[in-house]
């Protein structure tokens, strides 16, 4: 550095010794009566701070917190050895806190309920609103996607209030029921909405299998406890 | 290699994502007086203090699992207080989730105490060198506690705070330049040995 010090000598001095920084202030101090001073008075501030640490915290505080945390390691304990004998497979000591965070963090897909109804419904709207008829196959393929349309649209509505938060959507019950309103939409637009092969390979189908994508497409929620 | 020290504090954290408890409260012997320095340092209470420390190292329990062996200690545990930090201080100040360091440090300047220059002169020295160091802001406080008294690289506090080095570097010269000029009268006036100023 071959420019004055000035406003940073303290902060130069704070700087660890060889820095490259440090090294030219000092050196170019050494042909500058006025930086040599300030590169002093700074040490002795740095030698102030250094001298003036906080005290440490009371021998209570410490004691409770050590103590918050040898309970969560005695309720990890308690849970760890009823999952291990339950799998009668010892775990690795390292592999413990995965192992605590899977057995009991590990919380169901949401919405599973929700989406189970959607198909129960389809089902008996399927069974109690329909006779025998023909199973038109060639309108069957137009109505499911029809029904798998909905179900996107309202898994789309679902994502946007969300706000994009696709971990915490019920993904399965949003597809499920949106395609369930498909079936409805159906029930007045499809000319075999009465005939029981078609509404059960198509309609009540459609259903399901907005159910099993949804599921499958959804994240479980996070077990991750950090 | 610090894991191959086996007292160094990355073998006693390895031991403890293991499992063991020896190792934890060794380590926890170590650190705790350090984080709770860094909350001292940042909220100026030592109540405040007390209980983020405990959140802090409830946390750190909570998340052992995801630390990495091969990266030095203290910056990962120092990156969750500051963590708790920032969550205290929306708290306060009921900041937005995504708000940054500026915010949080505009937010804490509105507030600044100046009653920390308003007590007693006649203090130790070393008491006079604390109340410098609580009259500057917030951020300055915690990026002088880390870099002064945990001997972190202003790289390693950008990465705590989730901030830049040049940044955290202007904040430090300013904060050393600042306790220069309340300091300046000891710093060109020292008392004689022993005795208060």
């Amino acid at each position: 550095m071959s420019a004055h010090v000035g406003h940073d000598a303290t902060g130069l001095v704070a700087l660890p010794e060889l820095d490259a920084e440090r090294v030219a202030a000092y050196a170019h101090a050494a042909s500058c009566a006025e930086c040599a001073a300030l590169l002093a008075e700074a040490e002795n501030l740095i030698a102030l701070l250094d001298g003036a640490p906080l005290p440490a915290p009371s021998a209570q505080a410490l004691q409770r917190t050590m103590n918050a945390v040898l309970a969560e390691f005695d309720a990890e304990d308690r849970v760890y050895a009823a999952a291990r004998s339950r799998s009668q497979a010892p775990e690795r000591a390292s592999m413990r806190p995965s192992v605590r965070t899977a057995v009991t963090k590990r919380p169901p897909r949401r919405g599973l309920a929700a989406a189970a109804a959607a198909v129960v419904v389809s089902a008996l709207f399927a069974l109690f609103d329909t006779h025998e008829g023909q199973l038109a196959f060639s309108a069957g393929f137009n109505c499911g996607f029809k029904e798998l349309v909905f179900a996107a649209g309202a898994v789309g509505l679902g994502f946007a209030v969300s706000k994009g938060r696709w971990g915490a959507l019920p993904v399965a019950a949003l597809g499920a029921w949106g395609a369930l309103a498909g079936q409805a939409y159906l029930r007045f637009q499809c000319p075999a909405s009465h005939d029981a092969p078609h509404v059960f390979a198509f309609h009540f189908l459609g259903v399901l299998v907005a159910a099993v994508v949804g599921l499958l497409l959804q994240p479980r929620p996070s077990a991750s406890t950090a | 290699m610090p894991l191959e020290d086996p007292d160094s504090d990355e073998s006693l954290m390895v031991a403890y994502v293991a499992g063991d408890r020896r190792a934890f409260e060794r380590l926890f012997a170590r650190i705790a007086p350090k984080i709770h320095a860094f909350f001292r340092r940042a909220f100026r209470d030592e109540m405040v203090a007390d209980e983020l420390m405990q959140i802090t190292f409830l946390n750190v329990h909570r998340a052992r699992a995801s630390y990495r062996p091969e990266l030095p200690l203290r910056p990962w545990l120092f990156t969750i207080a500051a963590h708790v930090r920032r969550d205290e201080w929306r708290k306060r100040y009921r900041l937005a989730e995504d708000a940054g360091e500026d915010a949080l440090a505009a937010a804490e300047q509105s507030r600044a105490v100046a009653a920390a220059e308003q007590r007693d002169a006649a203090e130790d020295r070393a008491a006079v060198v604390r109340r410098a160091l609580d009259s500057l802001s917030e951020i300055q406080r915690v990026i002088l506690q880390l870099h002064r008294y945990e001997g972190m690289t202003y790289a390693e506090i950008a990465q705590t705070l989730g901030s830049t080095p040049g940044a955290v570097r202007q904040h430090a010269f300013r904060a050393y330049e600042d306790l220069r000029t309340r300091l300046g009268d000891m710093l060109r006036d020292p008392p004689a040995a022993g005795g208060p100023p």
